[in-house]
């Protein structure tokens, strides 16, 4: 704006010159030429009107233009500006409702994790898959093969589920990991485990493994042969059924199910 | 007229005249830009910004309330209470109709509600989100909700009566809810903002918030498993036995913890009406009782420290003593018998008792049980707690003394019995028993633990010796061998006391306890039962010591407590005199 009335400036002057450049210089008074320019027009030298000089006229079409152009830009500026931070707010409600959503929908799902993972409702999992309350704590010591507790064989409860998952999820090198912090891991004694033969097993410990982990690898052999391919998950397998008579699988139980031994269902 | 002949005929007057208006207009235009912006300018301003500005509150999280290994005992979850507008309900019977089964509740009463011509009342509050999405998808008229929130107990009555519970307010009214409130609550903040008649926030305007201080979290030293199998044992026993109600204690010995606190009945902390005023708070801490025979460990332990006895030291035990002029009795008739010191704490005789605690006198006796906390709060804070009571040795009766010694005449609530077993398996060292693991802040600093107070009450040796008294009443000669866990040595003591009713000034039912540690060489537990008013069964060890065992047994599973692998000694009971 500024700068274009600068460039007009000299456009003034020029156009009052133009004015008295009009009048012949010749006449002798200036002054008639306006107090009775129609009498003296037949005795003196015409006067007229001139035009303004074109470049004025051209010089104001732009001026306007710009000028219009100028607030036009302005305004969409304007526009622009206040759209985006309107545009802002809204962003951030939508975002803020949907934060809520997905805050409530978490809060949901937490609590139904918390009603799932409550003892009330583990319990009454747990013994719907056939497990019941271990009545004796009995631990083994991984180190000495010892046995801790008198083990006795969990009574009662059978279940609709023929097979039956054990509490035993450590594996060996799990299990002396946690030996060697000196921590006893409890184990499930199964039915048939002979209670007065514990301590003496003790000794026979490393004998029983030795057993067991050839049963164990015969088992998988002898169902690998009859399947004519390896089993899925032969570890899993075996823990079905092998539990607690094998000494090496032991249970790490999380504090949620501690007190809780497999019982295998005629 | 006139004017217009003046701007004809003078020019300069037109000049002078238009000068002059343009003046007064002018003045009269300033004056009021003064007036408005000078004078009232200030006014003006902050009454334009004020019809603008919006404070509105922004609700503080409520802490949660965790167990041990920060399972969630308490959490706040989002929320809506429902409004009405009742003006704008016109058809009050039919919207409450539809409300009724999604709120389960009365359509009459919902009816009421919604007839009338307030502008603003309450329908429900704290409904769920999914509920007010499904009310709000019904699209009835003059219903509105407000965001709130909701304190949920994810896992019911789990620890409920140590926990607390909430008023409708939001506000803790028992238990840790109520002591913790303060901190619990956190600081709301606010948030001041311009807005438009919308009330959409103006991007541009003024917009100042201040953060809600969230509020801190409390981790208890309950272990929720541990708590668990302790309420349904308590449960079960208290029902079978028609018992009023019933206590049980986990302790740690080693750092004072509790790990399980249950009390039976309880209550359901996120519906606390179903639950009575007694039901609500937390016997173990507000109810005390004498302790009987559970004391006696106490006055064997003092004879003991005093070095006036030792297990084996023989008393002879006749089956009637008089002191004061009044005649103490056993609860089994017996002739003359000759009991050890480890055979009278076996089988629990009240007159042997007296013959021991004899031998250091009333004065000294009365230190040590104020050694063992009796009397003293337990230091725990709860809200409603009963110290019990303990005469001062100053205004014994000659009847005093005697009784004191096996456990009447006293009062005690179950932490502090409790606290008394956990001291004798602490080696002689009472460790004030604490219930808050820590506190953590929303910022997540945590504070420092509190170091409980430690007070040195019997030597080691006095507590090894008496542990092995203890664990004579679990064997085949004592009161309790139902209380034994094999391959464990649990040491444990039985009681059956006359309870002391307020309300008759008299003798008026039994607490039938048990009270025992294991394993009883290093004691790593210290579980205590109590069961009030017992209809069906009256010993401690018949009724109590079936409860420890099943407590205890889980209880050493869950904290991986191996049995020691070492045997008890086996103290004679009785002497041949």
């Amino acid at each position: 704006m500024s700068a274009t009335a600068r460039n007009h400036e000299p456009a003034e002057p020029i156009d009052s010159l133009g004015s008295i450049e009009a009048v012949d210089p010749s006449s002798a008074g200036t002054e008639y030429a306006t107090r009775g320019a129609r009498g003296l027009r037949n005795a003196r030298p015409h006067l007229r009107m001139v035009s303004p000089l074109r470049p004025e006229r051209a010089s104001r079409g732009v001026f306007a233009l710009v000028v219009t152009g100028l607030l036009v830009a302005g305004m969409v500026v304007i526009l622009v500006i206040n759209t985006s931070l309107a545009q802002g707010a809204f962003t951030i409600s939508e975002l803020q409702a949907e934060q809520a959503t997905l805050t409530q929908q978490e809060q949901a799902l937490s609590a139904a994790v918390a009603a799932e993972a409550a003892p009330e409702s583990l319990e009454q999992q747990a013994r719907a898959l056939g497990m019941v309350p271990s009545e004796n704590p009995v631990f083994l010591s991984v180190p000495s093969g010892r046995i801790l507790g008198k083990p006795k064989p969990a009574g009662g409860a059978t279940s609709s589920i023929p097979r039956l998952l054990t509490p035993a999820d450590a594996t060996v090198s799990e299990a002396v990991n946690n030996a060697s912090v000196g921590t006893d891991l409890p184990i499930a004694p199964g039915p048939g485990y002979d209670p007065a033969a514990a301590d003496a097993a003790a000794a026979q410990a490393a004998a029983a493994n030795a057993e067991a982990v050839a049963a164990e690898q015969e088992s998988a052999a002898d169902a690998a042969a009859k399947n004519g391919k390896k089993p899925k998950n032969p570890t899993a397998e075996n823990n079905l059924w092998q539990d607690s008579t094998v000494l090496d699988q032991t249970g790490k139980v999380s504090s949620g199910d501690a007190g809780l031994v497999a019982v295998p269902v005629p | 007229m006139r004017p217009r002949r003046i701007l004809m005929a003078d020019p300069r007057k037109r000049g002078t005249v238009l000068l002059i208006a343009t003046g007064v207009v002018l003045t009269i235009f300033g004056g009021r830009l003064v007036e408005l912006q000078a004078v009232r300018g200030e006014a003006l301003a902050s009454a334009a910004l004020d019809q603008r500005l919006r404070t509105t509150e922004i609700p503080a999280q409520r802490g949660a309330i965790l167990d041990s290994s920060g399972e969630a005992l308490a959490v706040t979850m989002e929320a809506r209470d429902l409004t009405a507008d009742q003006t704008l309900v016109t058809d009050p019977a039919a919207v409450a109709a539809q409300l009724g089964p999604i709120l389960g509740a009365d359509p009459g009463v919902l009816s009421e509600r919604l007839t009338g011509d307030r502008r603003f009342i309450y329908v429900a509050k704290g409904l769920t989100p999914e509920t007010w999405d499904r009310i709000s998808a019904l699209r009835l008229p003059g219903i509105f909700s407000q965001p709130t929130s909701r304190r949920v107990y994810p896992a019911g009555d789990l620890a409920a009566n140590v926990v607390g519970f909430v008023g409708s307010d939001g506000k803790g009214l028992g238990g840790m809810e109520f002591a913790f409130q303060t901190q619990l609550a956190g600081a709301a903040g606010t948030q001041t903002s311009e807005r438009g008649p919308g009330g959409r926030v103006i991007p541009t305007g003024a917009n100042s918030v201040t953060d809600a201080q969230a509020g801190t979290t409390i981790e208890l030293t309950i272990d929720r498993d541990i708590q668990y199998v302790a309420q349904q044992a308590l449960a079960e026993k208290v029902a079978q036995s028609r018992a009023d109600s019933g206590t049980l204690v986990v302790m740690d010995p080693t750092t004072g913890q509790i790990l399980a606190l249950a009390t039976a009945p309880t209550f359901d902390p996120n519906k606390p009406a179903s639950g009575s005023d007694a039901d609500r708070g937390n016997r173990a801490l507000t109810d005390v009782f004498e302790p009987g025979s559970t004391s006696k460990l106490m006055t064997l332990a003092a004879v003991i420290n005093e070095g006036k006895a030792n297990p084996y030291s023989a008393f002879t035990v006749p089956g009637e003593l008089t002191r004061g002029g009044k005649a103490f009795h056993d609860h089994n008739a017996h002739g003359t018998l000759h009991l050890t010191l480890a055979g009278i704490m076996a089988e629990s005789s009240n007159i042997g008792t007296i013959l021991a605690s004899e031998r250091i006198g009333g004065r000294k006796f009365s230190t040590y049980l104020k050694k063992f906390g009796i009397g003293q709060p337990t230091g725990l804070q709860f809200p409603g707690e009963s110290s019990g009571s303990v005469p001062a040795h100053a205004d014994w009766s000659a009847t005093s003394f005697p009784t004191l010694a096996f456990g009447q005449g006293l009062s005690v609530n179950a932490v502090q019995s409790a606290s008394v077993f956990a001291t004798i398996a602490n080696d002689g060292v009472r460790i004030q028993p604490t219930l808050v693991k820590q506190i953590m802040h929303a910022d997540g600093t945590v504070d420092a633990p509190v170091v409980p107070k430690t007070t040195r009450v019997v030597s080691a040796a006095t507590a090894t010796q008496v542990r092995s008294m203890l664990e004579m009443v679990v064997g085949p000669g004592g009161t309790a061998p139902m209380a034994a866990i094999p391959g464990y040595r649990v040491g444990g003591k039985t009681g059956t006391a006359q309870k002391y009713s307020e309300a008759c000034h008299c003798y008026n039912g039994v607490v039938a306890s048990f009270i025992g540690m294991a394993p009883a060489d290093a004691p790593k537990l210290v579980v205590a039962v109590s069961i009030v008013n017992p209809r069906v069964g009256r010993y401690g060890g018949e009724l109590g010591g079936p409860v420890f065992k099943r407590v205890m047994t889980y209880a050493l599973q869950a904290r991986q407590i191996p049995p020691t692998r070492t045997s008890a000694p086996q103290l004679p009971l009785t002497f041949g005199g």
